[in-house]
């Protein structure tokens, strides 16, 4: 050990000093990698914690939580729970909720950017038996009408007004208390407003009913099976009126939600680190050959060959270690700046919002430094064979060592076979996890595979660069090129390396542009009215927000106004997992062909005598077709006669003709309203007048609407874009360092061109040429094979995932201009390597 | 002459009036809740529900279980209805309050809970007959068997399941159906008390449940202000006689710590019968609260008409009550000995008011919930 | 006959260390001049300097008429491109090029018209006796056809002065042997004066002067 440690010292330490520009770009390599992998994990979380605080309780996390199958929980029922658990302490916590949306004069939202707050309503009184004591704050003196009890972080004190907008109401609350952070107890989020249950009913005009009932088990030897005998109790009871769900549910379920969405981060920031990987491979390598002779003198006077891995596997360690704590740096610096973009789209998705800090835990950093000090080790495991198995001095001869290890590299075959194998894997279906979460495993792997295959194949390509480049009869671009002859490894890893970046920013890009172009098509079709009015609470998928009859009555009688659709929406829990029911206008949207059909319905009138049509998600996820029959909560049965495509939300939805709607939800309230005017009315004037009568209501022209749904649209992926550029860019410095050791290794040849009278200049221009060729075969394979990549994100993951059927759409200009900038960049930084080479002194050591 | 005889009448008429009106206006407190009047008649089972009109009541159940192997145990089940009316809108709400605890008397354990709940589906009492409910606990009666049944837990340590039966009548205390609390006319409640019931049923400590049999007391008690100015609270003592009587001493304490002349003892005969007697109440020891830090007299001797009781705790620490209210009070098990310190008896000792302000409390001040 | 090659009072020292102490001499075109001196006598040093590749402390190097120490990092690579060319002991032919396309590099880099080059080096490949090899790699061939290849891109572009550092420490006597007979005729033809490091009495031999280096002083014999 003791020899390795000189070794260390005395060597790789001293190489570090020396070459430290190096080992920063390694440490940097690494740090950027493990570190995107961090800040999607941290920014993933801290959505996902955000999104939680909304399926999450008041107190500390219950035991159960009790949700209405069709909506509200009646008190009545609560009085049967309490019969049938006897004298069983457990605590039944009511709660009533609703989303509503700060409210400030004279300011409209735009759809999605608009914070959402939950005004949440429960039994202060019973809320004292579960804490014990009154929290700090609590107190007040209840003499305020609409009091709520606000966390501290709004700034608020006792007697502030708040006002907010509830269903298309604004309404004057005051505040009552502030509650301050108290230790032990989970913080009330600074989005959530407060009240007693009681006024909360009132207020929302929903007396005797609850959202939902926080079920509390009290821990004792005198009821050992407390909780499970509970949960069995309630479940029995239940009889299709409510669904019971434990803790570990509730928190998968806010998983499920965001599911999909995560992965797609998950799977990006993956990429990073593997691109990553690669690259250290190469550098290490590269540290091996370079320290060749004076391994070969270790070997003579006695170091033995273990001696020499052990050293080498020791310093790939620092390295990991280093990099993955300047990793953990970025990763969190870049989780600060993810967090908010990141939870932006969920909140537009899903309807989460609080933006949480994205906080570092100790089991995130553990992580993320492993995954550093993994790659670093697993990269550095063949170099240090190689090393181990360099011949003593004596045996070395002079010419300049190629790693030749590892003949499977320079095996293209497998390439194309790994990408046949992708072309197999992607004819299998999702893998079915729990009920609706599917998972596209096999498209994953081909995904993954095809990536890889390209990797190795894509060396291919240098051949008939080399060729091309013989188009021109420059010296420097002969020379240049005369490299892509015989490629090293180093050159195949930096094609590898390049094409896979590039393949999966092209196959992003191609599934990005063809959601657009499918998005812009399903508006144009489905967006048809001149004005749509929705509650200005509405700010996302899940907002409960509603229209009143009054106001639809208002609405009908303007005159202006030549048809009103109204459109109605309940949330529902369909085996388990969140799904929507929507009541329209079935003449309506005949009138209007509103939908476009996957599969059309072959009654032209769907909506009469209990049909239905769903939607993709829908379809995909509980596994329905055209002609099945269906049971909702409540014992509703429908028979789906269409399929239809509806990018607007992943939750599913099922539709129902309205007048079925109102009779089995009893509601009289619209989620949304289209107005078709009448020729030559002012949309936009009206659309005014609307919005100066109703404080309360968001009116969108068409125009305007179609506007904001592209830019949700464009938000969502406003991440993705990011973590692409991220992605190539550490391809492209890959690219450099590759360029840098490759020059390193031909001093030689360096010194023999600089005799022949070769310029600085003219050096620097011959690596360009090199970096150039490089580039352009890795960026044209990439991109091509990014075309199969993106068919394959859009026929198999996207689809299997969300369930949407997607026009394929390839953005040429975007792609040329990927090429181009990968090229024109690799070139630039081939031709600053060059120059650096160029200004080496003859015989420089490192 | 006619004229007269209708001025008389209309005086006579005049006359009555006034006193009807003053009649009435006796008969409310100023913030709207009844007074009990003499001469009320109770009819059960209604009688042993609710009585909204008046501000306060109580279904009180304390008792002595034993179970096998010389186990015992003394009990205390509480369930309280408090009213308030609210300033603005004058509507009445009413919170519900309970109180459970358990004396392991081998053990000295004493363990104790409180519940506070508003008025609604998970807390209620009947208005037609005994049916009192506090989330999980609950006191019934039984029509048909005229079974009284009482379940309660304490956290999830303790689970309280008892069937009771009266083995004498009834007793209502006080003049004509009113006790009288102090010199005030407002200061007086009805109280209605069970003062045997044989019990039955089981105790559950922890993983070991014993099967147990005992006596019980329970006290109905409802008014709109159980406090005279100058009253401070109260002792109370509940003995049962291995001879088949009992007693029930209410000793109202005044602020300086002495009697109050509206304190009253009361002998129950083996027929039900009802007797008042003159006493003398004497504490024999005190226990300080490390928790509150009020200190209880709770170990006392009475005297009456000739007899020596020394009412002996069972453990010095019986206080319960205030993690919500901030209300804490001693009510404890005891052993009743004669003179010659021979057992004679059990009994429950009550005391209230040694800490916190339960005047305030009772005339329905916010404490510490809120109120809308 | 004009000068080839004119050394003046060279001195250079390395960490304090005198290597070249003063050393003058004179190579005419077409003159032949071995070099000899044991390991550490300053010969590597003072080729270096005469080929541009490093620079003297003081002294003048003037190689075909142009003055190397008032030329610039640009200059001198002219005058390497233009008027020097060297043959290695280690060969360095550039790998990834054959042996055709590391010989026409120096035509190349002069900016010669590919046919004429093709020509050139066609012609020229045959002269070292190397034709059949013309599109193999370095890689691919024996050290005596290495050193062959190496000699030809050393003058294609008719250089006035070749250098040669150790030309046959690398080979065999007998290829060793072929090798110096080439660059004897090889010289002559071109005219180009010849400056050759050796540390064989046989290569010394072979040329008409032999100049000796000892601790960094030159000796003529």
């Amino acid at each position: 050990m003791s020899t390795v440690c000189l070794i260390l010292e005395k060597c790789a330490l001293r190489h570090w000093r020396l070459a430290w520009r190096q080992q920063l770009m390694l440490m940097l390599i690494l740090a950027l990698g493990s570190g995107v992998y961090l800040a999607m994990r941290l920014a993933n979380r801290a959505a996902l914690a955000g999104f939680e605080q909304f399926t999450s309780g008041i107190t500390r996390q219950a035991d159960f939580t009790i949700t209405g199958a069709t909506g509200s929980l009646s008190e009545k029922w609560l009085r049967e729970m309490r019969d049938a658990l006897a004298e069983r302490p457990v605590h039944l916590l009511p709660v009533i909720e609703e989303t509503v949306m700060p409210f400030e004069e004279g300011k409209p939202v735009a759809i999605g950017s608009g914070v959402t707050w939950k005004l949440v309503g429960t039994d202060f009184v019973s809320l004292l038996n579960v804490r014990g004591e009154a929290p700090a704050g609590l107190h007040g003196d209840g003499k305020l009408a609409q009091g709520v009890f606000v966390s501290a972080k709004l700034r608020k004190t006792v007697g502030d007004p708040i006002r907010v907008v509830m269903h298309e109401k604004v309404i004057s609350l005051q505040v009552a208390g502030v509650i301050t952070e108290q230790a032990g107890v989970p913080t009330l989020p600074e989005t959530m407003l407060l009240m007693d249950l009681p006024a909360a009913q009132k207020l929302m005009e929903r007396e005797a009913k609850v959202d939902r009932v926080e079920v509390l088990v009290t821990h004792g030897d005198a009821f050992p099976h407390l909780r499970e005998e509970t949960g069995r109790v309630l479940d029995q009871l239940a009889n299709q009126r409510w669904q019971v769900t434990g803790a570990e549910d509730r928190r998968a379920l806010a998983g499920t939600m965001t599911e999909a969405f995560r992965l797609n981060l998950t799977i990006l920031s993956l990429l990073a680190l593997f691109v990553g990987g690669y690259l250290i491979f190469q550098a290490l390598d590269g540290v091996v050959i370079r320290r060749r002779e004076e391994i070969g003198v270790l070997k003579s006077l006695g170091v033995t060959d273990a001696e020499i891995q052990r050293a080498f596997l020791i310093e790939a360690l620092l390295l990991g270690v280093i990099g993955g704590g300047l990793g953990l740096l970025l990763g969190w610096l870049g989780a600060q700046a993810a967090v908010s973009g990141v939870s932006k789209t969920v909140n537009t998705l899903y309807g989460a919002s609080s933006v949480q800090r994205a906080d570092l835990h100790t089991g995130e950093a553990m992580l993320s430094m492993s995954i550093a000090i993994v790659t670093s080790l697993i990269a550095a495991w063949w170099p240090a064979r190689e090393a181990s198995h360099t011949p003593p001095v004596h045996m070395l001869g002079r010419q300049a060592a190629v790693f030749s290890g590892g003949g499977w590299w320079r095996a293209e075959w497998l390439g194309w076979a790994l990408m046949a194998a992708a072309l197999v894997l992607a004819q299998l279906g999702a893998w079915r996890l729990s009920s609706a979460t599917r998972l596209p495993l096999a498209s994953y792997v081909a995904a993954l595979c095809w990536l890889l295959g390209t990797g190795l194949a894509a060396a291919k390509w240098m051949g008939p660069i080399r060729q091309i480049g013989r188009v021109l009869d420059r010296v420097t671009l002969r020379l240049g090129l005369s490299h892509l002859r015989r490629p090293t490894v180093r050159h195949r890893f930096a094609v590898a390396a390049l094409a896979s970046a590039v393949a999966m920013t092209a196959g992003m890009a191609i599934m990005v542009s063809s959601f657009d172009r499918t998005m812009r098509g399903w508006i144009e079709r489905s967006m048809k009215a001149d004005l749509y009015v929705s509650s200005a609470g509405a700010q996302s998928a899940s907002s409960t927000h509603q229209i009143g009859a009054t106001t639809l009555a208002t609405l009908r009688a303007m005159p202006e106004v030549a048809e009103v659709a109204t459109l109605r929406a309940r949330g529902i829990t369909l085996r388990g997992v969140p799904t929507m029911v929507l009541g329209v206008d079935g003449p309506f949207t005949r009138r209007h062909d509103a939908y476009a059909w996957v599969i059309a319905p072959t009654v032209p009138e769907w909506w009469k005598d209990g049909g239905a049509i769903i939607n993709e998600s829908f379809a995909e996820r509980f596994e329905l077709d055209a002609g099945d029959d269906l049971e909702l909560p409540g014992g509703h049965r429908v028979r789906i006669h269409g399929i239809q495509a509806d990018y607007g939300n992943e939750r599913g939805a099922v539709t129902i003709s309205e007048e079925t709607f109102r009779e089995w939800f009893e509601s009289e309230m619209a989620w949304r309203v289209a107005l078709m005017l009448k020729p030559d009315v002012d949309a936009e004037a009206v659309a005014k007048r609307i919005a100066e009568g109703h404080p309360g209501l968001s009116v969108f022209t068409n125009a305007h609407l179609r506007r904001e749904a592209l830019r949700i649209f464009r938000q969502t992926f406003s991440v993705t874009y990011a973590l692409e550029v991220i992605g190539v860019f550490v391809a492209v410095a890959g690219l450099g360092l590759a360029l840098a050791s490759l020059l390193l290794e031909r001093r030689a040849d360096l010194s023999t061109l600089r005799s022949l009278g070769m310029t600085g200049y003219q050096i620097a221009v011959t690596s360009a040429w090199e970096g150039a060729g490089v580039a352009l075969a890795g960026a044209a394979m990439g991109v091509i094979s990014g075309g199969w990549l993106g068919w394959l994100l859009i026929y198999r993951v996207n689809k299997q995932c969300f369930g949407w059927t997607l026009g394929f759409a390839i953005p040429w200009a975007q792609l040329g201009l990927l090429m181009l900038a990968v090229v024109s960049v690799g070139t630039l930084v081939s031709a600053m390597v060059g120059k650096w080479a160029a200004k080496m002194k003859w015989e420089e050591q490192e | 002459m006619k004229s007269k005889s209708t001025s008389q009448t209309t005086k006579g008429c005049l006359v009555i009036l006034l006193a009807l009106t003053g009649h009435l206006l006796a008969q409310t407190t100023p913030d709207g809740f009844a007074i009990p009047q003499k001469g009320h008649v109770f009819e059960f089972p209604r009688d042993h529900g609710n009585h909204e009109m008046f501000r306060t009541e109580w279904w009180y159940l304390t008792g002595h279980l034993d179970g096998a192997g010389g186990k015992r145990f003394g009990f205390q089940v509480t369930f309280f209805r408090q009213a308030a009316r609210h300033e603005t809108s004058g509507k009445v709400s009413h919170l519900h309050l309970a109180h459970a605890a358990l004396l392991d008397v081998a053990s000295g354990r004493f363990l104790h809970e409180e519940k506070l709940n508003r008025a609604g589906w998970d807390a209620f009492s009947s208005a037609t007959t005994l049916d009192v409910r506090n989330a999980n606990w609950s006191l019934k009666l039984d029509e048909g068997s005229k079974h009284i049944s009482v379940a309660a837990t304490v956290k999830a340590e303790v689970v309280l399941k008892l069937e009771l039966e009266a083995v004498k009548p009834l007793v209502v205390f006080g003049e004509d159906g009113v006790s009288r609390k102090g010199a005030n006319e407002s200061a007086a409640s009805h109280y209605l008390t069970f003062p045997r019931l044989k019990a039955m049923g089981s105790v559950k400590v922890g993983t070991q449940e014993h099967r147990v049999t005992g006596e019980a007391w329970m006290d109905h008690e409802f008014s709109s202000s159980q406090l005279d100015e100058g009253q401070a609270g109260w002792d109370w003592a509940a003995i049962q006689l291995k001879d088949g009587r009992e007693i029930m001493v209410y000793r109202m304490r005044r602020t300086d710590g002495s009697t109050d002349v509206a304190s009253t003892l009361t002998w129950i005969a083996k027929d039900g019968t009802l007797k008042k007697a003159a006493f003398d109440w004497k504490p024999l020891a005190t226990w300080k609260s490390p928790l509150s830090g009020a200190v209880y007299p709770n170990h006392v001797r009475i005297e009456t008409e000739g007899s020596v009781f020394e009412l002996r705790p069972l453990a010095q620490d019986q206080e319960q009550g205030g993690s919500i209210t901030g209300l804490p009070y001693w009510e404890g098990a005891c052993d009743v000995l004669n003179r010659n310190g021979q057992l004679v008896g059990r009994a429950f000792l009550e005391l209230a008011g040694y800490a916190g302000d339960l005047k305030q409390y009772l005339r329905g001040a916010q404490g510490r919930k809120k109120q809308d | 006959m004009s000068s080839a090659l004119t050394v003046s009072s060279l001195t250079k020292a390395y960490a304090e260390r005198p290597i070249l102490r003063g050393v003058s001499f004179h190579l005419a075109a077409g003159e032949r001049a071995a070099l000899l001196g044991p390991s550490g006598s300053g010969k590597t040093t003072l080729l270096n300097c005469i080929g541009g590749v490093d620079r003297a402390d003081t002294g003048e190097v003037i190689v075909a008429g142009e003055k190397l120490h008032a030329l610039d990092a640009d200059g001198l690579a002219r005058v390497r491109r233009t008027r020097i060319g060297t043959v290695f002991q280690f060969f360095h032919l550039l790998p990834t090029l054959t042996a055709a396309e590391n010989v026409e590099l120096p035509l190349h880099l002069l900016g010669v018209g590919a046919v004429e080059r093709e020509n050139r080096v066609r012609n020229l490949l045959e002269r070292v006796g190397v034709s059949h090899r013309a599109a193999a790699l370095p890689s691919e061939l024996s050290g005596g056809e290495m050193q062959r290849v190496a000699i030809a891109r050393a003058v294609i572009h008719k250089p006035a002065l070749l250098l040669a550092d150790e030309p046959t420490g690398n080979l065999d006597s007998n290829t060793g042997a072929q090798v110096l007979d080439l660059l004897a005729e090889i010289v002559r033809e071109t005219n180009a004066a010849l400056l050759m490091v050796t540390h064989s009495d046989e290569a010394a031999k072979r040329c008409g002067r032999v100049l000796r280096m000892r601790d960094g002083e030159l000796v003529e014999t």
